[in-house]
């Protein structure tokens, strides 16, 4: 989603170019949002792109990493294993997301392997755990809150602190049986958070997801197939200890609808997404290499009242992704381009329901589902075409040109009362690398530059008084619509210790500027590849 | 059976002893890994019963049976446990054990069950490691019947046994030894909300009474393995009514161990090894660990931190020729982080404190004599202190006016007014030290060809005394205001209670081609003393018998051995009163006979009448549990099934009862006449009030009955799956009940007056809960790739509650304003009516949970011998169907996503 884009630039965290240091580091990235990480992305690293689309689809794995007839493909894994320690820190100045805070700070260690053992197959894993804050996060309980948009909980109170523990495990087997070759993959991500003033608030999130897939790989082509539900379940509580706290559901959007709750001491909810991802990809390796991927992603989404267990609000949504992936080597140069398009539509749900007598003689009522309005809806697409150009200047050094371009268009609406918020941008991006390796050291550098253009955007809410509407709905307009300019670069040194073993660093700063708001992204990686 | 004859039996048996043929096996313990000899390793022979311990180069000697195979069980921390076959007439064997790993092909994490005339289940260091609890409580969901419960182990809620939910009798009866030595708080007093026994009165739990040992302050880092009795315990375990953990602590020589575990609620870091130190001075096991506990991630101030430490010194000497083993364990437990706060303690500008220690020491030694009477003599001394003190310096709001008494005497006096706010302090002050001295005999041998036996007399004696202060306020300024309240005498005049125990076993054992018989006869006698001498329980000797056993059928299936066992077993186990039950203090009912409050200070006039009742209860008596078992378990080819069905009645388990009695007092009205500055009571028109004065005396009043049946299957490697799968679960039933008359009286005035009459009932109602459960342990192996995976799935099948109606709506007697009682008829006045209990009908519908699921996952990669990475998930899935519950309202079982994971490094 739209969204997050920035994050999405940020995230090549995670920025990096075609680097054996930098690859090592990004082919297990742990994903910041809900989504699976590597493909689809607005990745600078597109000359990795099939190594993501072979990792996504887990069946082809232990064929292509180990047949020597798909060299080309297996990028530059030197090394199997990585353990690394990061920090982040993401700091706004000016508007920012409600829900997303103003400033983020992050702690992690994260751990990565894989092995392979002829005849038996390859088993790979991740294991990642983090720990930070997210400051002045407003008008939100939930974890991955763009999933649940528009129907969120929250408090009262203004901005507060919340502090968050994120446990992360990713594993996965790939084995040829027969002609086929077949995989499994599990995905685990676990969140805690918590707010330790009052009103006191807890969120125990789990987001699992089970892959299955299957595949055939000949000399140069490779077809799979790959089904993974998933499901998610958020525990949310909040206990104030002093008087005049309330809590508010929000639901609908337009006049930001909000609903007071009954008790004022607690609250909770249970929120849900079931979802099911289908995804196909095919591989051709030859004098050019091709790579197509398309996939389907349904989520239903469901909250339930924490003390009546009542069912309040849900969405169905459909996300649609295509990418076409072409690379063609001539000497020395590499040229590489890369098509991607997302398309996505949400409809929401509301239930309405009424007391009902369950039993005159003893007085005993309960609410009762009466009916369920559909007055929400969200559409958006994604489009993005980008080139690359790498020209291998020696064997140990390399340089690369990378020419992006960009549209996008969402719309959100509410039926009664008529409102709709329609967004459209233009966004380009060009970046400038090298790497190089002489003896035990490597470097690589990475400097980047984008802007976004926003046009036709309209906001068709008149009157905007409301605190709570501005900050829910027209500062997210503004900033999703906004005209911007991003500037950012990485650098990453890598000394040898041994064969198979290098230490590394890598710093990574991050700007992006509007007339709203200026944000400034810092970055450090410690690690070591063995 | 009568007590005389029983003990004649015991007599006779220990009586007829004959020393058979014996053979000397001898050997080394080895290290698979590097051939070093592993020190003290322990050998034990499962037919004769009886152990050994090596020595510091890992030498051994063991007295066998000529003439027949034996089997023994060799076991040493961090290696994996072997059983062999020792062949008849065998003098020699040295003995290879392979380091603790995953990638061995027997690695198990599962409960064993190696007691054929009992249930008890032991979880070892590989299950326990495996499992990665930060509390003993974790690794009751290994048992039949055990549940997923809460995540943390702040939460030092009651320890439940073989029925549905949990009761403050049940937990508290449940007895926790190490190495032996018996672990118990029974010390503890506390007096909050000013009175002796109320324990809610912190929030958190810090302080904690009568409802067992609290297993927080139990390191599972520091345990090498555990053993749970839930059914007959031996005559050695007394002072328990539930049965027992039997922790047997880390102990040898071990490389470097460290253990760092996380979760959102708990982190934990461990780190422990066992040196060498010299042929002369033995071995030395050290380890400690730091442990942050919060059951609720945005609540800092209910966080539980604890360091511990542990020294674990082992050595053998021959004296005299003899063997002599000996073992001397330490051991320190503290709270920090004591300053407990948040936003509102800090508003009030007030202060939380609350601090634990315990420091512990036991001393024992085994000698083996070998002589025509007497094998081996243990002596075992300890002695543990603990200091838990909690500081509450505390903002108080009265929200009407509120009186101030604090005389000592009954009768009219004169007091004041507290103000409407005030700022004070109180702390609870415990420092139970605790000592125990206790000797064993044993003796082993076979009577004539076929009969092992094993006898174990012995004596123990066990004294507690609490050096505390108790509680500590300002009687100008009381913490909780309240019309009854203690004068709190200090922990250290009560006197200390102490207790003797004298106990015999006799273990028998025959084996006659395919059919065993396993005999488990036993006697323990408890008396206490240092009571008053009106206590009922001083000088009272109380028996336990307690008896079990068995009969095996061996035959051949398909090449290998199915054996058949039928077991049955009935005992009776008593457990002690508290300090806390045994010297509840005083309570001063400060009725107020005439407030004359006045806007000015000067003219205000309070008298109080002070009533004082004495809540001890000299007919406390112990909590005596019957309990019956029976079981059939079957082996064969690694599979393994058993049934156990059981019964357990406790009638008298100890609370905190209501109790009336009726008071009277002179009460002041109204102005006779205007008055003009201060007034007197002279001045008052007055009348008498008569009264029922409550009051909480200990009083064996808790009856539960447990009725039930466990069961469980253990399939053995499936290759296809590379798994194997462990299915149990119980059905119980559960009847939560009181066995004394509960007393009752209406809070309503009539004509002025406090209603006249206190209802006496046969019963309360009573609760009934039943509930079934199936757990699905699904291990997968997968020695290649070093990793192991379990797939926990625990369903529940049931789970009902209703409260009964059969007890009357009407009390059988009831009690005047004179004190005297009177049996019920509503004929003696229409004011008898109100004493009618009625409640809506919906109150006594049945709460019935539909059927439920939940879903665990675990992981543990092992990479090299250093590195181990695990990592869990709990209720992944969860189905829990919405149901209604008795009052029409929608419900559901939730539980939290939960999640976390460990890295073990040993060097």
């Amino acid at each position: 989603m739209k969204y997050s884009l920035f994050t999405i630039l940020l995230l090549p965290a995670y920025a990096v170019g075609q680097t054996s240091l930098g690859y090592n580091l990004q082919r297990y990235a742990a994903p910041e949002g809900s989504m699976p990480a590597g493909l689809y992305q607005s990745n600078l690293d597109i000359e990795h792109t099939v190594s993501y689309a072979v990792r996504s689809n887990t069946a082809l794995l232990d064929r292509i990493l180990n047949d020597s007839a798909w060299a080309a493909v297996q990028g530059e894994a030197t090394a199997r294993n990585v353990v690394s320690g990061s920090f982040d820190n993401d700091n706004t100045i000016g508007q920012y997301i409600h829900y997303d805070g103003r400033r983020k700070t992050f702690g992690q260690l994260l751990a990565a392997g894989e092995r392979s053992i002829a005849g038996r197959g390859t088993l790979y894993g991740m294991a990642c755990y983090r720990n930070g804050n997210r400051r002045d996060v407003s008008l939100n309980y939930a974890v991955h809150p763009e999933d649940y948009a528009p129907y969120l909980v929250s408090d009262t109170l203004g901005a507060s602190t919340f502090r968050q523990e994120t446990y992360i495990v990713q594993a996965g087997y790939s084995r040829g049986v027969g002609p086929m070759e077949v995989g499994m993959d599990i995905y685990y991500e676990g969140v805690a958070q918590a707010r330790t003033h009052d009103p006191r608030h807890s969120n125990y999130s789990h987001l699992m997801r089970l892959g299955l897939s299957a595949g055939q790989a000949w000399a140069h082509q490779a077809v799979s197939l790959r089904i993974a539900p998933e499901w998610n379940r958020q525990a949310i509580s909040s206990t104030s200890m002093q008087d005049g706290v309330r809590y508010f559901d929000f639901y609908g959007f337009g006049l930001w609808n909000h609903r007071e709750t009954q008790t004022a001491i607690t609250y909770g909810r249970v929120q849900t997404l079931r979802g099911l991802m289908a995804d196909a990809a095919w591989l051709y390796d030859g004098a050019w290499q091709w790579s197509a991927n398309v996939g389907y992603h349904l989520r239903r989404m469901n909250t339930e009242e924490g003390s009546s267990y009542k069912n309040l609000f849900a969405s169905t949504t459909h996300i649609l992704r295509q990418q076409l992936h072409v690379s063609h080597r001539v000497d020395d140069w590499q040229v590489y381009m890369q098509l991607t398009a997302i398309q996505g539509w949400r409809r929401g749900e509301e239930c309405v329901y009424e007391q009902q007598v369950q039993d005159a003689e003893q007085g005993l009522y309960d609410y009762v589902k009466v009916a369920t309005n559909r007055l929400y809806t969200y559409k958006w697409m994604n489009g993005d075409v980008r080139v690359k150009v790498l020209h291998h200047i020696s064997p140990k050094a390399s340089i690369g040109l990378l020419a992006a371009v960009g549209y996008d268009h969402s719309k959100e609406g509410y039926k009664v009362p008529s409102m709709h918020i329609d967004i459209r941008t233009l966004r380009s991006t060009l970046a400038a690398e090298y790497k190089q390796h002489r003896g035990a050291a490597q470097l690589e550098l990475l400097a980047y530059a984008g802007m976004q253009q926003g046009w036709d955007c309209r906001y068709s809410i008149v009157g905007v008084t409301n605190p709570i509407q501005t900050t829910m709905a027209f500062i997210p307009y503004q900033l999703r619509g906004e005209n911007h300019q991003l500037m950012g670069g990485s650098i990453a040194w890598g000394y040898d210790l041994m064969q198979n073993c290098t230490l590394g660093l890598r710093l990574r700063a991050d700007r992006l500027h509007s007339d709203y708001r200026k944000v400034n992204a810092l970055s450090a990686d410690l690690f070591v590849l063995f | 059976m009568s007590i005389k004859k029983y003990l004649l039996m015991l007599l006779a048996m220990s009586v007829y002893v004959l020393a058979q043929g014996q053979t000397v096996l001898r050997g080394t313990v080895k290290s698979a890994l590097d051939g070093e000899p592993i020190p003290f390793a322990t050998i034990y022979a499962k037919e004769m019963r009886k152990g050994a311990v090596a020595d510091y180069d890992g030498r051994y000697e063991l007295r066998v049976d000529d003439g027949r195979d034996c089997h023994i069980r060799v076991q040493s921390l961090g290696y994996q446990p072997r059983e062999i076959l020792v062949p008849r007439d065998e003098t020699h064997l040295d003995i290879v054990l392979d380091e603790q790993s995953i990638a061995l092909s027997d690695f198990t994490v599962t409960a064993k069950y190696l007691d054929k005339v009992g249930s008890d289940a032991t979880i070892g260091q590989e299950a326990l490691e495996y499992i990665q609890p930060t509390s003993l409580k974790d690794i009751f969901v290994l048992l039949p019947g055990g549940k997923i419960g809460s995540d943390n182990m702040q939460n030092s809620s009651l320890i439940s046994s073989r029925q549905v939910g949990a009761d403050l009798s049940s937990s508290f009866g449940m007895g926790v030894s190490v190495n032996g030595v018996s672990m118990n708080n029974d010390g503890m007093r506390i007096q909050m909300q000013g009175v002796t026994g109320s324990s809610s009165a912190d929030g958190e739990g810090n302080v904690r009474v009568n409802a067992g040992m609290d297993l927080r302050t139990l390191s599972s880092d520091h345990i090498e393995s555990v053993t749970v009795v839930r059914g007959i315990s031996s005559a050695k375990e007394g002072n328990l009514s539930s049965g027992s953990i039997q922790v047997q602590a880390k102990q040898g020589a071990s490389p470097l161990h460290s253990r760092v575990k996380f979760d959102p609620q708990n982190k934990l870091a461990y780190v422990g090894k066992g040196f060498r130190l010299s042929d002369a001075l033995g071995t030395l096991h050290m380890g400690a660990d730091i442990v942050r506990s919060q059951s609720q991630i945005e609540d800092e101030r209910g966080a539980y931190n604890r360091v511990s430490g542990q020294l674990n010194w082992n050595n053998q000497r021959h004296w005299a020729g003899k063997v002599v083993n000996m073992n001397v364990l330490g051991s320190y437990v503290t709270s920090f982080s004591n300053r407990k706060t948040d936003e509102m303690i800090e508003a009030y500008h007030e202060k939380y404190n609350s601090r634990y220690q315990r420091a512990s020491l036991s001393s024992k030694m085994k000698m083996e004599l070998g002589q025509k009477w007497i094998d081996d003599v243990v002596l075992i001394l300890a002695a543990d202190y603990s200091d838990n003190s909690l500081e509450h310096h505390k903002h108080v709001i009265n929200r009407t006016v509120m009186p101030l008494q604090h005389s000592t005497e009954e009768g009219e006096s004169e007091g004041i007014y507290l103000p409407s706010s005030y700022d004070t302090y109180y702390e609870i002050d415990n420092r139970p030290l605790n000592c125990q001295a206790q000797i064993d005999a044993q003796k082993y041998g076979m009577m004539g060809e076929r009969w092992n036996y094993s006898l174990l007399l012995g004596s123990m004696l066990n004294v507690n005394k609490n050096l505390g202060a108790g509680a500590v306020f300002d009687l100008n300024r009381p913490p909780f205001p309240s019309s009854d309240c203690i004068r709190p005498r200090k922990n250290s005049d009560i006197p200390a209670i102490a207790h003797q125990a004298g106990y015999a076993e006799v273990k028998l054992r025959h084996r006659a081609g395919e059919r065993e018989t396993n005999l488990s006869i036993g006697l323990r006698e408890t008396m206490m003393f240092n009571l008053p001498s009106e206590y009922l329980l001083n000088g009272k000797v109380l028996l336990d018998p307690r008896m079990q056993g068995s009969y095996t059928l061996y035959h051949d299936v398909r090449g290998k051995v199915m054996s058949h066992t039928l077991r049955l077993g009935w005992g009776i186990e008593n457990k002690l009163p508290s300090a806390d039950y045994l010297y509840p203090d005083k309570v001063y009912h400060d009725y107020i006979a005439l407030n004359a409050y006045f806007t000015d200070e000067s003219q205000r006039l309070l008298i109080t009448n002070t009533k004082i009742q004495n809540p001890a209860n000299p007919r406390i008596d112990a909590n005596r549990n019957y309990k019956i078992e029976g079981g059939y378990d079957g082996k064969w080819n690694g599979y393994e099934w058993s049934i156990t069905a059981f019964s357990e009645t406790m009638k008298g388990g100890v609370e905190y009862f209501t109790t009336y009695a009726p008071a009277s007092y002179t009460y002041y009205y109204a102005l006779s006449h205007e008055v003009t500055g201060r007034p007197t009571r002279d001045d008052f028109l007055s009348r008498t009030m008569e009264t029922f004065m409550a009051m909480r005396v200990p009083t064996n009043s808790a009856r539960v009955e447990k009725r039930g049946i466990e069961y469980r299957l253990h399939i053995p490697n499936i290759e296809p799956l590379r798994s194997d799968i462990e299915v149990n679960g119980a059905y119980y039933h559960t009847v939560y009940s009181s066995g004394v008359p509960v007393m009752y009286r209406p809070s309503i005035m009539i004509n002025d007056q406090m209603y006249p009459y206190v209802g006496i009932y046969d019963g309360f109602e009573k609760e009934y809960a039943e509930n079934f459960n199936t757990n699905f342990w699904i291990n997968t192996h997968i020695p290649d790739w070093k990793l192991i995976f379990t797939n926990f799935i625990q369903v529940i099948w049931f789970q009902r509650s209703h409260l009964g109606t059969d007890v009357s709506e009407y009390p059988e007697h009831y009690m005047d304003t004179a004190g005297e009682i009177h049996p019920f008829d509503l004929t003696d006045d229409a004011q008898l009516e109100r004493l009618r209990r009625s409640f809506l009908s919906s109150r006594y519908n049945e709460n019935a949970l539909p059927v439920s699921l939940l879903w665990n996952i675990k992981a543990t990669k092992e990479f090299n011998r250093h590195a181990k990475l695990s990592f869990f998930a709990n209720n992944v899935i969860q189905v829990s169907p919405k149901y209604q519950d008795g009052y029409a309202h929608t419900q559901r079982n939730w539980y939290k996503p939960f999640f976390g994971g460990e890295l073990t490094l040993n060097f």
